[in-house]
C-alpha cells in the first residue's frame, strides 16, 4: 500500500507506531534499569534473534531443533576468528554468518529427504551429535578457558553491545520483511500451501527449502556470535538440544512464522527470566522453567496466533479497521 | 461467473497442425501388490482433446501423476515432444518442458492472492523461456497484464487481488486452470475440471477446452461428466482396474459393450 492510498488516521497511527518503536529500540535496556542489568536485555535480544531463526523455518512448514547447535557453532567460530586472525569485529561477524552455510546444507539434505516430525527428529539428532562430538571437545564439559570470546574496546559495556545487537536485529528484520514481500516470499508461501502444485508448475521445492534452511542457520549462527560476545565463555552444556525445544516454545508463543511475533516472544521470554532473577531471586530460581513454561503454555492455548495475533488485533483496532 | 461469456481467445492462429505430442507405451506401475496401471498406451496430439475415463480407482489420476513426474512407472515409456521423459525425472523439468496440469481437488496457493497464483504461472513460463504458442499476443504483455488476460479467457470474473482462500469451489477450478495456462503449457492435463461446476459453467468449460485445442494445445482430460467428455473430445481411452479396455471416438465408446458394462451403463 503506498502512502498516497493510506487514510490520514492510518498514516498517523503508523507514523506514531514507528516513532514509538524507534524510541523503544533507542532507549533499550535503559527503560528497565530498575529491574535488572543491561545484559538481561542484551540476552533477550540474542534469544529473539534465535527465535526468529526458528520461526523462519515455518515459512516452509518445517521445525528444526538444530538451531541451538548452530548458535553454538557461531560462538565457536567467532572465538576461532579472534584467536587466529586480527579481523575487525564486523568482518568476523560477516564471515561467521557465512560459515553457517556448510552445516546448513547438511541439515538441508535432511530437510529434502524428511518431513514434519521425521525432520524434527533428524535435526534433534544433528544437534545431539554436534553437542557430544564437537562442543564437549572444544568448550569442555564445564566453564573453561576454551571457546572464549572477547569484546572489542568499543563494546566493553553491555549498553554499547546492546546497540550493536539491536542494529543487527533491525537489519535482519528489515531483510526478512522485504524478502516476505518479494517474489521469493510469494514462492515460499506457495510452496508451503502446495508443494505438489509448486513442483508441477515448474519450480524447485528443493532450492527454496535449502535457501530457507541456510537463512535460518545464518541467523542462528549470528545469534550465537552475539551470545559469545555477551557471555565471554559458554560451557558446552548450554548448547544442549533440549534448549531448542524451549526456544521452539517461544516461537509458538510469539506466533510461528511471524517475524514480529518471534521478536516479541524471544525478547519477552529471553529477558524476563533475567530480570526476575534480580527482582525475586528466592522464588524464581526454584521455579524458572516451570514459570515461563506455564506462561508460554497459557499463550499457546488461549491466544490463537500467539503474541503476533494479539499485536495484529490491537493494531487493527488502533487503525480503526476492526 | 459464466465461462461461456469469456472473450474469444483467437488471435489469428490458423489451422493447427496435428502431431503426436505425448506418446505413452505399455506403462505399468504397482503399489505393493496392487497393479495400478498395466500396459497402458495412449497418445495426445496437438489440437486435439483426448479423454481418459473410467470408474473410480481405474488408475486415471495415477496415469496423470506418471506423466507429470510425481510417480515413477515400473516400466513402459513416456515420450513428450520427441524426448523420453526418463531423462526428465522430476516434475519441475517436465513442467518447464511444457506439461501443465490441474488437480481433482484444486491445489491453489491459498495464502496468496489470485493474481499471485497467476503470476507464479507466468514467472514459471518466463524461467522456462516458454513462448505462449497458443496465443502469441500474450508474449508482448507484462506478466500482470498477461495474468489478467488469461483470467478473463477462462471466465474468472472476480477480483485479481482477492485472497485465493476466499474463492468458491468453481472459482478455484477456473483460477487453477488459468494458473496452468499462465505457465504456457503445450500439453494441458485437466483432472475432473467440471466437477463442482454448475451446468452453465460446465458448458463454458467445454467451449474453452475446445478453443484451447483449436489454438494448438494438446488437452488430456479426466472427467466423469459424460456431457463434457462427449461434447469436447475426439478420442477417448477407457481404463478399468488399470488396464485400457477401449479406445476410440466418442460414438464408438458409447456403443462399446465392455465400456457399457464396466462404466457407462445402459443409460448412456
Amino acid at each position: 500500500m503506498s502512502v498516497a492510498t493510506l487514510t490520514s488516521r492510518t498514516f498517523t497511527t503508523r507514523a506514531a507506531g514507528a516513532g514509538l518503536l524507534a524510541a523503544f529500540v533507542l532507549a533499550g535496556p535503559k527503560l528497565f534499569t530498575w529491574a535488572g542489568p543491561a545484559a538481561a536485555y542484551d540476552f533477550g535480544l540474542t534469544v529473539a534473534m534465535l527465535v526468529v531463526a526458528v520461526s523462519v523455518l515455518a515459512w516452509i512448514g518445517e521445525i528444526s531443533l538444530a538451531v541451538v547447535a548452530q548458535m553454538g557453532l557461531g560462538m565457536v567460530t567467532l572465538s576461532w576468528f579472534q584467536d587466529h586472525t586480527s579481523f575487525p569485529l564486523a568482518l568476523s561477524l560477516v564471515l561467521v554468518t557465512l560459515s553457517s552455510i556448510p552445516t546448513s546444507l547438511i541439515l538441508g539434505v535432511f530437510c529434502l529427504r524428511l518431513r514434519g516430525v521425521n525432520f524434527v527428529i533428524a535435526s534433534l539428532a544433528f544437534a545431539g551429535m554436534t553437542q557430544k562430538a564437537f562442543f564437549q571437545k572444544v568448550l569442555g564439559a564445564a566453564t573453561s578457558l576454551h571457546g572464549r570470546v572477547s569484546r572489542p574496546e568499543m563494546f566493553r559495556s553491555d549498553g554499547a553491545l546492546y546497540y550493536l545487537i539491536a542494529l543487527s536485529l533491525v537489519g535482519v528484520v528489515v531483510a526478512l520483511y522485504r524478502l516476505q514481500r518479494s517474489r521469493i516470499g510469494t514462492a515460499l508461501a506457495s510452496l508451503r500451501d502446495s508443494e505438489t502444485a509448486f513442483w508441477t508448475l515448474g519450480y524447485s521445492p528443493a532450492a527454496y527449502k535449502l535457501f530457507v534452511v541456510c537463512l535460518s542457520g545464518a541467523i542462528a549462527t549470528l545469534a550465537g556470535a552475539y551470545y559469545g560476545l555477551l557471555q565471554g565463555t559458554v560451557p558446552s552444556f548450554y548448547f544442549n538440544p533440549g534448549l531448542a525445544i524451549v526456544y521452539f516454545g517461544f516461537a509458538v508463543a510469539g506466533g510461528m512464522g511471524s517475524i514480529g511475533g518471534a521478536i516479541a516472544g524471544g525478547l519477552f521470554f529471553g529477558a524476563m527470566p533475567k530480570y526476575m532473577e534480580v527482582l525475586w531471586p528466592s522464588i524464581y530460581n526454584k521455579f524458572d522453567f516451570l514459570f515461563y513454561g506455564l506462561v508460554a503454555l497459557l499463550i499457546i492455548v488461549w491466544v490463537p496466533g500467539g503474541l503476533a495475533g494479539v499485536g495484529r488485533r490491537l493494531w487493527s483496532r488502533v487503525e480503526g479497521r476492526a | 461467473m459464466k465461462l461461456a461469456e469469456r472473450p474469444a481467445p483467437m488471435n489469428g492462429v490458423g489451422p493447427v497442425e496435428r502431431r503426436d505430442l505425448l506418446v505413452i507405451e505399455e506403462l505399468a506401475i504397482s503399489f505393493g501388490g496392487i497393479r495400478a496401471l498395466t500396459d497402458v498406451s495412449l497418445t495426445a496430439r496437438t489440437g486435439e482433446v483426448a479423454a481418459v475415463i473410467g470408474p473410480n480407482g481405474a488408475g486415471k489420476t495415477t496415469l496423470f501423476n506418471c506423466i507429470s513426474g510425481l510417480l515413477t512407472p515400473d516400466r513402459g515409456s513416456i515420450t513428450f515432444d520427441g524426448h523420453h521423459l526418463h531423462s526428465m525425472g522430476n516434475p519441475m523439468l517436465r513442467a518447464r518442458r511444457g506439461i501443465g496440469r490441474t488437480y481433482q481437488t484444486p491445489r491453489l496457493f491459498r495464502s496468496v492472492t489470485v493474481l499471485d497464483n497467476l503470476l507464479m504461472g507466468c514467472r514459471a513460463a518466463n524461467a522456462a523461456k516458454r513462448s505462449y504458442d497458443f496465443d502469441p499476443s500474450l508474449r508482448s504483455l507484462r506478466p500482470e497484464e498477461r495474468a489478467g488476460r488469461i483470467a478473463e479467457l477462462v471466465g474468472y470474473r472476480g477480483s485479481l487481488g482477492a485472497p485465493a482462500s476466499g474463492l468458491s469451489f468453481g472459482e478455484m477450478r477456473v483460477v487453477e486452470l488459468a494458473r496452468a495456462l499462465c505457465a504456457s503449457p503445450s500439453l494441458l492435463m485437466l483432472d475432473e475440471p467440471a466437477s463442482g461446476l454448475d451446468v452453465d459453467q460446465a458448458q463454458g468449460l467445454v467451449g474453452l477446452v475446445r478453443d484451447l485445442a483449436d489454438l494448438g494445445l494438446a488437452v488430456l482430460l479426466i472427467e466423469h461428466d459424460m456431457s463434457v467428455v462427449m461434447g469436447v473430445c475426439e478420442v477417448i481411452t477407457v481404463l478399468d482396474f488399470g488396464s485400457v479396455i477401449a479406445r476410440g471416438a466418442p460414438r464408438e465408446i458409447q456403443e462399446n459393450q465392455d465400456v457399457l458394462d464396466a462404466y457407462l451403463g445402459k443409460a448412456h
